[in-house]
């Protein structure tokens, strides 16, 4: 017997809820990462991205509340709700909903499950060569093997996308917003795992030319029975919810 | 889940392998053989009779298969026996040697001392790796179009194919590797893990702390101490509580997603990840107390 995987993650009712969305604000307050909002696909003008990041310090200050220490137990729950409707506010404020919605709409519907599903299923790539039916690896057809191979050398992305960039940063703000998390790397994982999920996206829409529907398919259950023999379980929330 | 990086060599071939590696191997494999975790790799006979081949130093070595006589603990090369203890031959090279190459000259020594660029099959003559330039495939495509993590691969006259792996995430399909030619291939492969200076220690050290902190976690829910866990399983939409004990969540949550930013920078790197690892990166929280 496995692990009971619930549909619904302890402590969330109803929709799994994600804190995504106080993570976008922290990344968009730091110093960091302020060159680099259009990777995230926020394309704002300089003037608009100074005050939006002001305001996103303002809304952490407030739900922090002072106390550093216990900003990952408070900044969730209810705080969860009272930050993006902050966020929102400070978007009209700026008249920059057009220009960050669609980032926010994506991070909001973003879970940590589906983004470690992801890291899961982009892991997998990296086994599909030794697919060969020689050794304790599935078997996976050549042509898929070849193809998946070649699609994923294009889409690829290094974990330490951006990690130096964020842990070399000495300003004061940003080396506050590292020891709000659980460690200074967390927030820069996280973005890693954002960006990681574009990049599997890209991958999955370029294999739907390469391979048939069928072939996609036999993808999808290589990669469950892969993920079946790592976890001990049958675990199909580790298998991205848009290729499953 | 220990990945298989066995590779399946067509009969009749004899499997050479070289590794450089920095570290003691972590695994080679030859016929149909499964993979080998370090450090077994050095003390393991294949079916074939063929025992991994190690030589150089600590710093640098590399492994090839040869056949090898346990009676005599010596590896059969041929034309002379190689003791793996002394990295030398017993008897003298039947060859005269090149006046213009001392190494050569040397009637005990390797591979003319340098195992990681060259090899000695005979016994009689020191054959350096051909600068590296991946094959062409029967498929015809290269190498490294199949498996970009293969850096450096070359192809030699001799009637071998081989099969490498340096770290878990290594592996390719021997039948990717074919020569045109059809039966002569013999491949050296310079993994980045496996280059001289390179260390995987700091990525075992990430990998290490993010998993206590994640198994720390998982721990603390377990306790519930708050007694936040029971009241939320019985009461599912109550809200008393609630932003506390989802934190304790969102805390769970960050040290996984620390863990699994962890093991992929390990991957890249190409260092060894251990089995624990991978289970925690992605256990769900505990499920509801009876």
């Amino acid at each position: 017997m496995g692990i009971q995987t619930p549909s619904v993650l302890p402590g969330m009712s109803g929709r799994a809820k994600s804190n995504m969305t106080e993570y976008l604000v922290l990344l968009l307050s730091t110093d960091w990462f302020l060159p680099y909002w259009t990777e995230i696909g926020i394309d704002i003008d300089e003037g608009k991205k100074a005050g939006i990041q002001q305001g996103c310090r303002q809304i952490i200050d407030q739900i922090a509340a002072g106390d550093n220490s216990t900003f990952v137990r408070s900044f969730s729950g209810h705080h969860r709700q009272e930050a993006e409707s902050k966020f929102l506010t400070l978007l009209r404020r700026w008249e920059a909903e057009p220009e960050v919605s669609a980032t926010f709409r994506e991070w909001e519907n973003l879970s940590h499950r589906e983004l470690t599903a992801v890291v899961e299923c982009a892991t997998l790539n990296a086994e599909v060569p030794s697919a060969d039916g020689s050794g304790n690896v599935p078997y996976l057809e050549f042509a898929i093997r070849a193809e998946v191979v070649k699609a994923w050398e294009t889409h690829s992305l290094k974990a330490s996308v951006f990690r130096d960039i964020c842990l070399s940063s000495k300003t004061a703000w940003d080396l506050r917003t590292q020891k709000l998390l659980t460690s200074p790397r967390t927030l820069v994982n996280q973005l890693w795992r954002v960006l990681l999920d574009h990049r599997f996206r890209a991958f999955w829409t370029d294999l739907q030319k390469r391979l048939t529907s069928q072939q996609r398919q036999e993808l999808v259950s290589w990669y469950r029975a892969m993920v079946k023999a790592k976890a001990h379980d049958d675990r199909p929330d580790l298998i991205p919810s848009y290729i499953s | 889940m220990q990945p298989a990086l066995s590779t399946r060599i067509p009969d009749g071939f004899m499997a050479a392998i070289w590794l450089g590696c920095e570290k003691p191997h972590q695994g080679v494999s030859t016929r149909n053989q499964a993979w080998h975790p370090a450090p077994s790799v050095c003390n393991s006979t294949t079916a074939l009779g063929l025992r991994a081949v190690c030589v150089g130093n600590p710093v640098r070595s590399f492994c090839s298969a040869e056949q090898y006589d346990s009676d005599l603990g010596l590896y059969y090369l041929r034309a002379r026996y190689y003791n793996p203890a002394t990295g030398r031959f017993l008897s003298r090279d039947p060859n005269d040697g090149v006046p213009t190459d001392p190494a050569s000259l040397h009637k005990y020594m390797y591979a003319g001392g340098d195992p990681v660029n060259a090899w000695d099959p005979s016994g009689r003559a020191t054959i350096p790796f051909p600068a590296p330039a991946p094959p062409a495939t029967s498929s015809g495509r290269s190498a490294s179009e199949y498996a970009g993590i293969i850096l450096n691969i070359s192809i030699r006259a001799i009637p071998a194919v081989a099969a490498v792996g340096c770290a878990a995430n290594i592996a390719y399909t021997v039948d990717a590797l074919r020569t045109p030619g059809g039966s002569t291939a013999a491949i050296k492969v310079d993994l980045p893990h496996c280059s001289a200076n390179k260390d995987c220690e700091p990525y075992e050290e990430a990998i290490q702390t993010a998993l206590a902190e994640v198994i720390g976690r998982y721990n603390e829910l377990l306790a519930d101490i708050h007694g936040l866990y029971g009241l939320y399983c019985k009461n599912p939409n109550s809200t008393t509580k609630w932003g506390s004990w989802t934190g304790h969540l969102f805390a769970y949550e960050q040290a996984q997603l620390d863990l699994q930013n962890a093991i992929a920078e390990a991957r890249d790197a190409g260092c060894p990840i251990p089995p624990e690892a991978l289970e925690w990166e992605s256990k769900p929280p505990p499920s509801c107390p009876e």
